[in-house]
Formats: structure tokens, C-alpha cells, sequence
């Protein structure tokens, strides 16, 4: 068994001594009431404090009212309620041997005064990139008055407990706003040459250390690459982030990436590799004296042990991964590295909630993740023999969460291997962590014990031999092949020409089809299908049109519901890949060596040549099973693709949900 | 400033360890024997005379030198010698040498454990005498008033001085390979005598162990191990590219022709790219390919 000991040597920062080398970042959870720390918050940082992590940093509270969003998303440091509500999150996080620091925050530019209808407030008038409202420039007065919110904010975390805070200068917000001559075109003293961009920032740490004394952490977290056109590149970080350490007053560096518009690096989706930017902390470390964090995309402990070992960073921040499996520490502690469920960076739960929707973040693979109270697996005072159809991962997930409450669960998948239609997702480009989903619930259900039977298409009959207390139906969902009225409905319907060269987008990814060298992608699902198929055929070197769906919402011009992070790096790819995109129209007429397009709006139709036309639909439910053996089980569910063709959270959730309550 | 590398640190106790190092002969200091005894030999008459400070085991080490061919040799042994600070190791050794008559003190440039460089220099300023340092080459005057001597500078550089005598050398390894004792040479050293001093048991080096040194060593600690070569994007390209460059795992895309269809269409396409490329004559098998 391999033990890592770099990553679980304990460590001492400031005058705190941290267990080991795990940490999870700050990162907003749209768990706020009114903008305090609620209940919700305690338990969901309870959780991974219990599950032996080293050290928690809470997330982002912003030091002034112009820097307030909403309220359920951003929580808000100005107010002396927050005190008791931080007592509540670090008596928790203590109780469990792990260590809190207050991460304090301030946007500027990059905020809004759609929520509380206050103005925006930044180095110079000038609006963010996406975000749009010009700011106010602070003057000297609003500049002593947000260096004075950051002590406030600072003395009610040490009143509230915290070990520490972290000052976060990165990002592209406010202190980054300052420090980069794109967002500051000051002629005072905060603007111009290195040193008086550095001012504000240098201002607020001497404010801060002087309020809260050197018995308590003051970290530190920059960028150090804007990853922009003129931003500032790692070679200048090198120069101005040791200036910050030169003073003696920080305790530890915490290195991230990105400016406002690559914000989509810092928290990147699949398809952007492991530990892409650990090199920036790498090389920052060589040049200060005081521990520095790695972060990003970090999600395996034995990738994070090698980071501590080979020098790389002296803390290694896993913070999805932490959202995914909150016991990662104690599992990887025990070298329990294959009962680790590991993070797969879809951000479905998590950014794709927070971010697209402003709800409370949760996990794909973690249904539990911000409902710690809510959701639990308890015994089942019943144990009753339950048959499971359907080896996806909503099928192993009823049968896991089944089994591990007690009840006598068998499982039954007509395939030859467990996993279900999600690997055939995996085979696109960059989306293979997607099977990671599988191996974890394939590694439950052998260790459980569940009683599996591959190989076993499952009728009527054999169940009704069976005889189980519950019937768990999942499965599944197929790809739709046949665009006819009665099957799609009009609207989305296409006439196919007897020798046309049509194909299904599953087919195309799975590997069964050759397409042609001229193909068109008839998208008309809103997820991510027909982009990653356009991406596997671009690859293949084809020339690939991708005729998007029409928009989700009247005023939107997006066609895509999913998370804008993996939407804006995956647009990144398809420019890059050279794929045409086609709005605003739909493909009518499948015929042999073209297709007939119609303008969405003004219903005028064209040709466009094509050696095949690949469809993208929605799935189609297969819910034979579920149908025919209403009434004569004692329990029926459905669950998963079966009940309603969605997403592989739905699938989790709804396995998790069943299998909780029977 | 940041030092060193040695790998001999125990952190437990805050100091060098000896755990397991195979000790060998400070390669300046035999360059230093090597001098004593070149400049010896060429003159025809001098003593060679190796004064170490020392644990018991370089004992060996110094049978070694007089099988070289040294004349004599004085062992001041002592324990404490490795945890000593490189000023009480200067002041043992000058008042070692104190009573003797010499023309020249040779020492090795550093120190194979903590490499300080401060013992010839010390021992100068002691006895005060001239000093100088990283020496690869020695020319002594038939009256042995001076000497012009070869300093070694950065990469390969080296430096001349005219130095009186007598004077004190700190010896590079540049200036040369100590010669291979011979068989008779050893089978001398291992009867031979080796003159033994205890600072422990004498008064006036006893009380120059027991002095308070007027510099506190602070700490010692290794160095931050400096990770192996990452990848990295060059800050110099363009955003866009440090970003492909993120994306793609460092891996760059090579963009070559596929040929697909029939083998005789695939052998011309093939030929074709044999032939632009220089890879054969123009003229070569033109004739066959054309018969396709």
C-alpha cells in the first residue's frame, strides 16, 4: 500500500499548525441567507473537516457593500451578524481537527448593481469585459474607506474564530484591478509605474497586519497569469508577488490564474488537463521564503503527494475533489485510493448551479454535497429483496445505496459490462473522466457485495419469477435514428431520403459509423452531444457543420443550457478545430449528398452539400419494463434515462433518492 | 543567497550527518600534499609536513600521504573536530604549527562538509602572513623569496599574482592529480609514525575549544528541493498560445498528409513526397512509378 507521506506531513503555517497538506480553497456555495454564513454552510464544512482535511478556507466574503451580488451567493462581511455565524462554521471545522482561514474578497469591477442597486466600484472608470457596468473610480476617501472594510472584516474573523485570513488579490477583481495597467489608468498615487499600482494593495496588508497582530495568519492569493492579450504573464509575477512577501507581513502565498475573462482556467472544466497550472506556484516558490499553494485541477491525492514531494508547492488545494468525496483525506490517509470517488471537473453540480443559476451547489457524483443535512444514508429498519434492471450508473447507484442500507439488492445489466450509455459519451474528445463516474460505482458495487448478473436482458416474466419487494427500473434510454412527426414532433421533424447517409450522433461516437468527408450535425438537443461530436469528427479530420438548436430562452441568444465554463472552453475548441457553427436555422430535408435548411425566423430554406448527415435529438426512454409491471410488483420505480431521458446527475440523484428511502 | 547541496543533513539533530557516508580524502587537501611535494621534489631538498585536525578515522588518510611521500606527519585527534566552527579549527591548527619552521602552508581551497573556505584565510590572518586563495599552480624563486602563483577564476578563467614568502595557499583541485602512492611507499606509511596531539589534554587548545565564538550559528537547514523540469508555456508567447499550449497537455499537434485509397495511388503520393523532399534522385524509379 502506498503511503503518502509528503502530502499528510503536517506543516506550520504562521503560528497554526495544519495536520497536512490538503486544503480546500474558498469558493462561493450559494449557501447564504441574506449574505451570512447559514446552517447549510456549518454542515457542509463539517463534512470535509470530519473527512480529514487539513485546512478549510471558507468561502469568499466580500469586504464592501458595492462589491454585494446576490445576496444567496455572495456573502457579505459588513455586518457584525457574521461574527456568531463564523463562530458556528470554525467550532465545526475545529471540532474535527482541521484548521479555517477567512478568505475576504471585494470584486470591483466585476459585480453588478442588478441585486442590490448600489453602484460598482473600481481602480478606474472601466467597465469588465462581460460584466458591463461602469464603475465608480475609487477617490482617497473610498480608497481608506474599502482599506478600513478590510480590517473590519478581518477582526470579525478573528472574533469569530478563524485561524487566519486569506487576502484575495487575484482573480481579476478589485486589488488585481489595481495592480493591472488594463484596468488601471489612475495619474495619482495608486496609478502608473509598479510601485504605486502596488499601493493599494500594499496599503491594505499593512492595515490588516497592524489590526490583527502577528499572532494570526495573513495569507495571501494572487494570479500569475492573466492569460489575456497585455495581461501580465508569469515572468512579471515573478517580480511583484515576492514584493508583497518582502514585507514581512504575509504568511503564505496561495497562486492561481486568470483575469475576469479566463476565469473559465481557474475553474477549468474536463477538457483542460490535470494540474495545468501547478507550474505558476512551482516557479513562484523558488523565488519566496513562505509556503506557497498549488491549486487547480488537482484531483487525485497520489498527483497531489507528488506535487509536495518534488518541491512543487507546500499545500496542494483539491477543492472539487473535496466537493466530491469529502472523506478523499481519511481514504487516501488509509490508502483507500480506489474507494476515493474522484472529481471529474464537469461542473454540473457545482459551477454549472452556481454560476448559470445561482442556486446552492451541489455534485454530479455527490448528491449529498451541500445537503449534509438532508441526505443520509440510514439503515433500513426493513431489509427487503430488491431487483435492480440496469447497470448504468442510475441502476449502481440504487443498488449501492440499497445495499449499503441493509436490503438484499441484486443487479441485472443485458450488456456484458456495467455502465450504461454514459460510455459512449466518454469516447469524445477529452471527456474519458466522464467513465471515471463508472469505475467508482463498478468499484461500490463489488464491494458491497452486490449480487451482479451480466449479460442478463431482463423480461417480464424473469421478474415476476423473481418475486422481489422492489423493482428498481433503470433502464435507460436509446438514441433516436428515426426524425419522423410522431416521434420528435413537427417542429423538430425532418424528411429522410431512402439513401441518404444518416447517422445518430451515439453511433458516430461509439465508433460504429465511417462518416463521409462533408458532415453536417443536426443538433437539436441543448446539452453537450452535438458539440463533443462535432469536436470526434473534426479530429477525425472531416469537415464538420454544426447546425446549433435554436435558443433556450426567447431573450437569449445562447442555444446551449450547460455550464458556461465547459460551453466556453469547448467554443474555444471548435474555433480552434475549425468547425463551422450554423445558427438560427434547422435542418428539414435529409437528402443524398446535401441537406435542406430552413431560417428558424424567416422559414427561407438552402442547400448545403453533405456526405452525411449525423443526428443529435434527444433520447428516447426505454420504459417497456416499467410500463408493463405496474401493479404487480409490491414497489416499482423508475429511475434515470428510463423515466425521462436527462443527465448523468439526474441518473445519480434519482438512484441516490429511490434507494434512500425503500 | 541560497548554498550548497549536500545531502548528509540529518534534520532531527541539526547537523550533518554521518550516517552512512563513505568518508574519502578532501580532494583539495591532496592537492595540496601534491603541491608540498612537487615543489619538494623539483627543488631537491624540503620537508613535507601534514598537519590535520581530525577524528580518529583519517588516521587512514593520512598513511596515505606519507605513503605519497610525505616526511611528516602530526594527527591532532579529536572527536569533537567535525562539529568544530572554522575559526577554533584555524586557531588549533596555527597552534600546532606554531614552534615549526616552514616556507609555506598549503591547504586545501574548502571542505568537503560544510566547504566554509575559511581555515587557510584564518590561518593568514592569525600568523600574518599573505594569503592567497584557489591556487592551481605554484612557481617558487630559487631564493624562495616569492612566488608567482595561478588562481582559478569562473569558467575557466585563471589569475596571476606574485606573492613573498613565506605565505599561505589554499589549493584548488585544478592543480593537479595527487600521485599514486607506491607499494613501497605504503608498505613504509603503515609502519610508520604518526605524531599525536589530544587538544583535550592540552592547556592552551582546551582553551581555545572552551572559547564562547562571537558569531551564533543561526540554523542550518537543506535546501528547497527544486522541482524537476516542468512544463511550461514560455511567458513570451501569445495569451492564446500559452492557452493551446495548457490545453493540449504540452503536446504539439503535427500536422502531416494522410494518403487514403488505393495502394497504387498511395505509392505515387508516397514517391511524391520521397521526391520533393530529397529523401531520392528525381530521376530514380520514375520510370516504375509511372508504369503504375
Amino acid at each position: 500500500m502506498e503511503k503518502l507521506t509528503h502530502l499528510f506531513s503536517p506543516i506550520t503555517i504562521g503560528n497554526v499548525s495544519i495536520r497536512n497538506r490538503i486544503v480546500q480553497s474558498a469558493h462561493i456555495t450559494g449557501f447564504a441567507e441574506n449574505g451570512l454564513f447559514s446552517d447549510r454552510h456549518v454542515r457542509y464544512y463539517e463534512a470535509r473537516a470530519k473527512g480529514g482535511i487539513g485546512l478549510i478556507i471558507t468561502e469568499a466574503v466580500v469586504t464592501s457593500p458595492a462589491s454585494g451580488l446576490n445576496p444567496r451567493v455572495v456573502s457579505e462581511g459588513w455586518h457584525n451578524e457574521m461574527i456568531p455565524r463564523f463562530q458556528r462554521v470554525t467550532d465545526a471545522i475545529h471540532a474535527h481537527g482541521a484548521k479555517a482561514f477567512c478568505q475576504l474578497a471585494h470584486g470591483g469591477s466585476i459585480g453588478s448593481s442588478f441585486f442590490n442597486w448600489r453602484h460598482v466600484e473600481s481602480s478606474s472608470a472601466i467597465p469588465s469585459p462581460g460584466m458591463g457596468e461602469v464603475p465608480v473610480a475609487l477617490d482617497e476617501k473610498g480608497i481608506r474607506r474599502v482599506i478600513q472594510d478590510h480590517v473590519d472584516l478581518a477582526l470579525r474573523a478573528k472574533e469569530g474564530g478563524y485561524d487566519g485570513i486569506e487576502l484575495h488579490f487575484g482573480h481579476g477583481y478589485l486589488h488585481q484591478q489595481f495592480l493591472s495597467p488594463l484596468t488601471n489608468v489612475r495619474e495619482d498615487e495608486y496609478g502608473g509605474d509598479l510601485e504605486n499600482r502596488m499601493r493599494f494593495t500594499m496599503e491594505i496588508i499593512d492595515a490588516v497586519r497592524k489590526a490583527v497582530g502577528d499572532d494570526f495568519v495573513v495569507g495571501l492569493r494572487s494570479s500569475s497569469d492573466e492569460l489575456i492579450p497585455g495581461g501580465f504573464t508569469l515572468e512579471d509575477a515573478k517580480q511583484f508577488i515576492p514584493l508583497w512577501e518582502a514585507t514581512g507581513k504575509i504568511d503564505y502565498l496561495n497562486i492561481t490564474v486568470a483575469a475576469c475573462t479566463t476565469m473559465t482556467y481557474a475553474i477549468p472544466p474536463m477538457m483542460v488537463p490535470p494540474r495545468p497550472f501547478v507550474y505558476c506556484a512551482a516557479e513562484i516558490r523558488q523565488h519566496v521564503d513562505i509556503p506557497v499553494f498549488a491549486v487547480i485541477r488537482i484531483n487525485d491525492p497520489v498527483m497531489a503527494n507528488e506535487i509536495v514531494k518534488n518541491g512543487e508547492a507546500d499545500m496542494v488545494i483539491m477543492t472539487r475533489a473535496n466537493i466530491c468525496d469529502p472523506e478523499l483525506s481519511n481514504k487516501a490517509k488509509e490508502g483507500r485510493f480506489d474507494e476515493i470517488r474522484q472529481c471529474i471537473a464537469c461542473n454540473e453540480g457545482c459551477w454549472e448551479r452556481l454560476l448559470t443559476h445561482q442556486e446552492g451547489i451541489t455534485c454530479m457524483q455527490n448528491p449529498e454535497a451541500g445537503r449534509e443535512d438532508s441526505f443520509k444514508i440510514l439503515p433500513t429498519q426493513q431489509p427487503k429483496k430488491v431487483m435492480v434492471v440496469g447497470g448504468g450508473c442510475a441502476g449502481m447507484k440504487a443498488a449501492t445505496i440499497a445495499k449499503q442500507r441493509g436490503h438484499q439488492v441484486s443487479l441485472y445489466e443485458k450488456a456484458d459490462e456495467l455502465g450504461g450509455a454514459i460510455m459512449i459519451a466518454a469516447n469524445a474528445p477529452s471527456r474519458q473522466e466522464l467513465s471515471q463516474a463508472v469505475r467508482y460505482l463498478t468499484h461500490e458495487v463489488q464491494r458491497l457485495g452486490v449480487d451482479v448478473h451480466l449479460g442478463k436482458a431482463v423480461s417480464t416474466e424473469m421478474v415476476l419469477a423473481e418475486n422481489p419487494d422492489v423493482l428498481i427500473v433503470a433502464t435507460g434510454a436509446t438514441a433516436i435514428s428515426d426524425p419522423n412527426p410522431r416521434m420528435v414532433g413537427p417542429q423538430a421533424a425532418m424528411d429522410i431520403e431512402p439513401g441518404a447517409h444518416v447517422v445518430t450522433a451515439e453511433d458516430v461516437l461509439s465508433g460504429k459509423v465511417e462518416t463521409g468527408q462533408e458532415v453536417i450535425i443536426a443538433d437539436k438537443q441543448h446539452y453537450i452531444k452535438g458539440l463533443m461530436t462535432a469536436e470526434f469528427l473534426a479530429d477525425q479530420g472531416k469537415t464538420v457543420s454544426l447546425v446549433m438548436p435554436p435558443s433556450v430562452r426567447y431573450v437569449t441568444p445562447n442555444p446551449y443550457d450547460m455550464d458556461h465554463i465547459t460551453l466556453g472552453v469547448q467554443m474555444f475548441n471548435l474555433k480552434t478545430k475549425k468547425v463551422r457553427l450554423i445558427a438560427d436555422k434547422a435542418v428539414k430535408k435529409g437528402l443524398q449528398g446535401k441537406v435542406v435548411l430552413q431560417d428558424i425566423f424567416t422559414e427561407e430554406q438552402e442547400e448545403l452539400a453533405a456526405d452525411t448527415l449525423v443526428l443529435s435529438y434527444w433520447r428516447q426512454s426505454d420504459r417497456k419494463l416499467y410500463e408493463e409491471l405496474q401493479g404487480k410488483v409490491k414497489e416499482i420505480y423508475c429511475v434515470g434515462d428510463a423515466l425521462s431521458p436527462r443527465r448523468l446527475i439526474n441518473a445519480i440523484y434519482e438512484g441516490y433518492t429511490v434507494a434512500a428511502k425503500i | 543567497m541560497r548554498f550548497t547541496t549536500f545531502s548528509a543533513f540529518d534534520p532531527a539533530g541539526g547537523k550533518l550527518s554521518e550516517d552512512g557516508r563513505i568518508f574519502m580524502p578532501n580532494p583539495c587537501d591532496e592537492s595540496a600534499v601534491e603541491a608540498a611535494l612537487r615543489l619538494r621534489d623539483e627543488s631537491g631538498k624540503g620537508q613535507v609536513t601534514i598537519v590535520n585536525l581530525g577524528p580518529h578515522r583519517t588516521e587512514s588518510t593520512l598513511r596515505w600521504c606519507l605513503a605519497m611521500g610525505a616526511d611528516r606527519v602530526i594527527h591532532l585527534e579529536s572527536a569533537a573536530a567535525s562539529e568544530m566552527p572554522p575559526w577554533t579549527v584555524a586557531r588549533l591548527l596555527v597552534l600546532a604549527i606554531s614552534g615549526l619552521n616552514f616556507d609555506l602552508i598549503l591547504t586545501g581551497r574548502a571542505s568537503l562538509d560544510r566547504g566554509s573556505s575559511q581555515v587557510g584565510t584564518f590561518i593568514a590572518e592569525l600568523m600574518g602572513l599573505p594569503v592567497v586563495t584557489a591556487v592551481a599552480r605554484i612557481e617558487l624563486n630559487a631564493r624562495r623569496s616569492e612566488a608567482v602563483v595561478e588562481r582559478v577564476l569562473e569558467r575557466g578563467d585563471r589569475e596571476r599574482a606574485v606573492c613573498p614568502i613565506p605565505a599561505v595557499f589554499t589549493t584548488d583541485r585544478a592543480l593537479g592529480r595527487p600521485r599514486y602512492p607506491t607499494l613501497p611507499g605504503r608498505a613504509t606509511a603503515r609502519r610508520a609514525k604518526i605524531e599525536k596531539i589530544r587538544p583535550e589534554a592540552v592547556a592552551s587548545m582546551k582553551e581555545v575549544m572552551a572559547e564562547p565564538l562571537a558569531m551564533d550559528r543561526v540554523g542550518l537547514a537543506p535546501p528547497k528541493i527544486r522541482p524537476k523540469k516542468i512544463l511550461a508555456p514560455d511567458s513570451g508567447l501569445s495569451a492564446a498560445d500559452r492557452i493551446k499550449f495548457i490545453m493540449s497537455g504540452g503536446m504539439g499537434q503535427t500536422s502531416g498528409s494522410k494518403v487514403k485509397g488505393d495502394p497504387k495511388k498511395m505509392a505515387r503520393a508516397v514517391f511524391e513526397f520521397l521526391k520533393e523532399n530529397k529523401f531520392i534522385a528525381s530521376d530514380e524509379f520514375q520510370e516504375r512509378i509511372d508504369g503504375l
